[in-house]
């Protein structure tokens, strides 16, 4: 009869770094407590590297959205010899009256180029460029199709709501210039908006990749040919935001927008598009709406109009009058002859 | 014991490294005034002189502003900066013949924003630049 102690077992299990003088079963407070306090500092440590590495994912896929606009880009530049405009007002109305904001719904640059991103049926049903934007949204199926958007004009790093509640688009007869009353509606949130021009938003004279093709020195489209600073050193596409700090940037809309007013914040242009007169990520003003913003740590992803995609700080070079004279103008701005190094 | 904490703290202090990044940014804050009134509304532009981001701010009734950097960083880069201060908004008319934004007239001399003569150095900490402006 041995009693357990005795026995060379239990004698090795004798751990403890504190005392072995005494047999124990159990673990003190101390030591759990302990314990506890080094697995909640590891989780600590942790826990930002998983945050990381799901907002590293959430751009990756941001960057392959721009990617995919990027090569639709470029199919719709070789069916038409041109890219697409911003926005199209319908010719024959424009022509003997206009297009009143809150009262007329433009289609925009990413109903376009629909049937590049393999979204033919969405630009069949909606019958993109036949009907007028407000009459296609005036029907419960189209309103729908419109509602449901295509999910890769979406950026998952920015946490927009799936409609566009500050961005309203009219339908029928239309509502208040600003589409804030109930004649407008509701359509799917874009986080992708085309770089217009490097200082205002501008309806007649743009400098940048895409813009309305109305001038006043007839009509204006944008082939591969008039990217004079190269396609490697001029912005196409860029992104912009629903939230950033505590300022609400609208991001975008997708397929259509209130109609024309070259650069109020909700009413036309500046639904779609972006200009280089507000700092990349500003949040000091509400007109900051009208510039690219991201989610993204540091900055926001760029689609060049080469198809490349890269991630630009926000410490960019950027003066903000009205001169095409710093980095981040000069990427918008076309034909400046001021060639980028992209870091 | 005593080992088992210190490794503990160091743990702790290491997870602080964790932080934002981002250049060195002064704060930059004042009062505008103009023929010794203060100017509401305008935009006040810090446009480093060795180039980089404009900071920008903007003046309440008081005619005080602060500038910043990027969204939620107060401040300016450290160094030389040329001030531009304007008020100027542009009038905006829509297609249907209305007037979509008034805009605000410029009361601002061009010395004072496109062709400023004002320079300030931004030095680290707080940088209170009061700016008396004389419209003759």
């Amino acid at each position: 009869m041995s009693k357990i102690t005795d026995t060379p077992h239990l004698s090795v299990a004798c751990w403890s770094p504190f005392s072995c003088s005494k047999r124990r079963n159990a673990f003190t407070l101390v030591e759990l407590l302990v314990v506890i306090a080094i697995i909640g500092v590891l989780i600590a440590l942790l826990l930002p590297a998983v945050q990381q590495a799901r907002e590293a994912a959430r751009r990756m896929q941001c960057t392959n959205n721009l990617k995919q606009i990027g090569l639709a880009l470029h199919n719709y530049h070789d069916t038409y010899q041109k890219f697409p405009n911003s926005y199209q007002p319908d010719k024959a109305r424009w022509s003997v009256s206009s297009v009143p904001e809150g009262e007329s719904a433009l289609w925009t640059w990413t109903s376009f180029i629909l049937p590049q991103v393999e979204q033919q049926n969405l630009y069949d049903s909606l019958q993109v460029g036949h009907l007028p934007g407000e009459v296609s949204l005036d029907d419960a199926t189209r309103l729908g199709i419109a509602q449901s958007g295509f999910a890769g004009y979406q950026c998952p790093s920015s946490a927009a709501p799936p409609l566009n509640s500050e961005r309203k688009i009219p339908a029928g007869s239309g509502g208040n210039a600003d589409c804030t009353d109930a004649g407008c509606v509701e359509v799917a949130t874009a986080n992708y908006v085309c770089a217009n021009d490097s200082h205002n938003l501008d309806r007649d004279n743009w400098n940048g990749f895409m813009g309305n093709d109305r001038t006043p020195s007839g009509f204006m489209t944008v082939s591969f040919a008039d990217i004079v600073d190269g396609t490697s050193n001029t912005i196409a596409v860029g992104e912009r935001t629903w939230q950033l700090a505590s300022r609400t940037l609208r991001a975008s809309t997708q397929l259509l927008m209130n109609g024309d007013s070259p650069n109020v914040s909700l009413q036309g242009n500046a639904y779609i598009s972006a200009g280089g007169r507000w700092s990349l990520n500003c949040t000091n003003s509400q007109d900051c709406d009208r510039g690219f913003s991201s989610n993204h740590p540091g900055g926001a992803e760029f689609l060049l109009v080469d198809g490349s995609v890269h991630f630009i700080s926000e410490t960019i070079d950027h003066d903000t009058n009205s001169s095409v004279n710093s980095a981040y103008e000069y990427l918008i701005c076309l034909d400046d002859g001021n060639p980028v190094d992209l870091p | 014991m005593h080992r088992i904490f210190v490794a503990a703290l160091f743990l702790i202090g290491l997870s602080g490294c964790f932080g934002s990044g981002g250049p060195e940014l002064g704060i930059v804050e004042g009062t505008v005034k103009l023929d010794g009134q203060p100017l509401e509304g305008a935009t006040i532009s810090f446009v480093p002189a060795a180039g980089g981001r404009t900071a920008e701010g903007f003046t309440d009734a008081e005619g005080h502003y602060a500038v910043e950097f990027a969204a939620g960083a107060k401040g300016a880069l450290l160094g030389e900066h040329k001030v531009r201060i304007t008020t100027l908004k542009e009038k905006v008319m829509s297609d249907s013949g209305r007037v979509a934004d008034p805009g605000i007239p410029e009361k601002v001399p061009a010395r004072f924003n496109s062709e400023t003569e004002l320079i300030r150095d931004v030095q680290p900490g707080q940088n209170i630049f009061d700016l008396d402006l004389q419209s003759k």
